[in-house]
């Protein structure tokens, strides 16, 4: 082995010594004991990597992210593992078959211990007003709502319980907290898969989360302008446009909504 | 990170390496709630599937290898994969004779590293974050270990470069 060669060796020999038992480092270790060029080339290597080291692992996880963690953990076994989520087709059965289930039964979104919505009905399928829940399913359908932080297993056995018990009604009020993982105040656009993207935004306080699809997903949704609905606390607003169906999911105040949409 | 015989529980799971999985999710997708949601994503997938994990050595590895993957398929969902060109395993030689004693800030060193190729930064971060054997980030990155060595001495160089022009700034 030439000496460029050892060198190029010891470049990338780590102070932790993973590859002290790597034949292929062997010689140039060797070789750096005697020559003092490669002595120092090596050492002048090592204190740049545990520079870098150190300061990589500097770098803070953000506070909570453990609890949070242990949270989720503490809440999918409660749960216990889906069937629904190991085996996706049969997840979108189960979900075509909810969302037939949603669409097709004369829905009461409000329960009598809410406020503010008690009069939302949902009459057919076709109806300008069944696009907010039904899109809403979809959201869940297609896993938009399926991160980590706010849809787990048991939300698809929420989901089904909503719909047995009150009427279809889609489990929709994740805590707040879970807006988090939505990107508090950034710009950042996250593109789910081809066809959902969710854009998060942050105005005067409010988070804000825009979900976009193709009209095709879902062509049994008329064109209609924004329509504003609440449901347990958080506000929803949907329009289609130029192809696209957008879904506005706030926690802020339908006024505020309205004038943000200027609607 | 301290060794199991066998698998660990959830909790000390968690502990041991939350945080190494969030600076390697961070250093691949450059927004910290984003890095979060992966790391958080990861121990979900642990949680229903690890226990199929039969050797508890390779737990860690497992860890970052599902990070990883879920990193990839996300991406590949955005279409913002940028294409895998294999290169030929070349080691590069750095720069001799400088000095680069100065201490690294993380945030510089977070931002030097984004500035780097994703080819170039993977292997690095996998490289310097953990204990992980050249054929273990092999193993991870799904690329032969060759081509990690080349991409290590690449990235090291090109990082070193970065480093060196911020620090002369």
């Amino acid at each position: 082995m030439s000496k460029q060669e050892h060198l190029k060796k010891l470049h990338i020999y780590r102070p932790s010594a993973m590859e002290a038992g790597d034949r292929s480092f062997a010689d140039a270790l060797k070789a750096a004991e005697s020559d003092a060029e490669l002595k120092a080339f090596l050492a002048r290597e090592q204190q740049f990597d545990r520079s870098v080291q150190e300061a990589l692992r500097g770098v803070p996880a953000p506070e909570g992210l453990r609890d949070q963690i242990l949270k989720d953990f503490e809440s999918s076994n409660k749960s216990g593992p889906s069937k629904l989520l190991r085996f996706p087709s049969l997840a979108i059965g189960v979900a075509a078959v909810l969302l037939v289930a949603t669409v097709g039964i004369v829905l009461n979104l409000s329960s009598p211990e809410q406020n503010g919505t008690s009069n939302f009905a949902l009459p057919l399928v076709q109806s300008p007003n069944a696009a907010v829940p039904l899109a809403i399913v979809l959201l869940q359908d297609n896993g938009i709502m399926r991160s980590p932080m706010d849809f787990y297993a048991q939300d698809y056995q929420q989901l089904a319980s909503y719909v047995s018990e009150r009427g279809a009604r889609p489990p929709i009020n994740l805590p707040r907290e879970h807006w988090r993982n939505l990107g508090v105040g950034c710009k950042v656009v996250r593109v789910i898969n081809n066809e959902v993207s969710v854009i998060s935004f942050e105005v005067e306080g409010d988070l804000y989360s825009l979900y976009t699809f193709d009209h095709s997903i879902i062509p049994q949704m008329q064109h209609m302008r924004p329509h504003v609905v609440t449901i347990e606390d958080e506000v929803f607003a949907t329009w289609t446009c130029s192809g696209q169906v957008h879904v506005l999911r706030t926690s802020a105040e339908t006024e505020k909504v309205t004038a943000l949409l200027d609607i | 990170m301290p060794p199991h015989s066998s698998a660990p529980d959830f909790t000390t799971l968690v502990d041991d390496y939350y945080q190494s999985l969030y600076r390697f999710a961070l250093s691949l997708i450059r927004n910290e709630s984003e890095a979060a949601d992966l790391v958080q994503q990861t121990f979900l997938i642990w949680a229903r599937k690890g226990d199929s994990l039969k050797d508890a050595s390779k737990v860690k590895s497992w860890l970052f290898t599902t990070l990883y993957r879920e990193f990839i398929r996300s991406n590949r969902r955005n279409k913002r994969m940028e294409p895998a060109e294999e290169e030929p395993m070349e080691l590069m030689l750095p720069p001799t004779e400088v000095d680069y004693s100065v201490k690294v800030d993380s945030k510089i060193l977070l931002e030097r590293l984004q500035d780097l190729e994703q080819n170039y930064r993977e292997p690095l971060v996998l490289f310097y974050l953990e204990d992980l054997s050249y054929k273990e980030i092999a193993d991870i990155l799904n690329v032969p270990i060759g081509t990690v060595m080349s991409r290590l001495s690449r990235g090291k160089t090109a990082l070193k470069n970065l480093l060196l022009t911020k620090l002369e700034k």
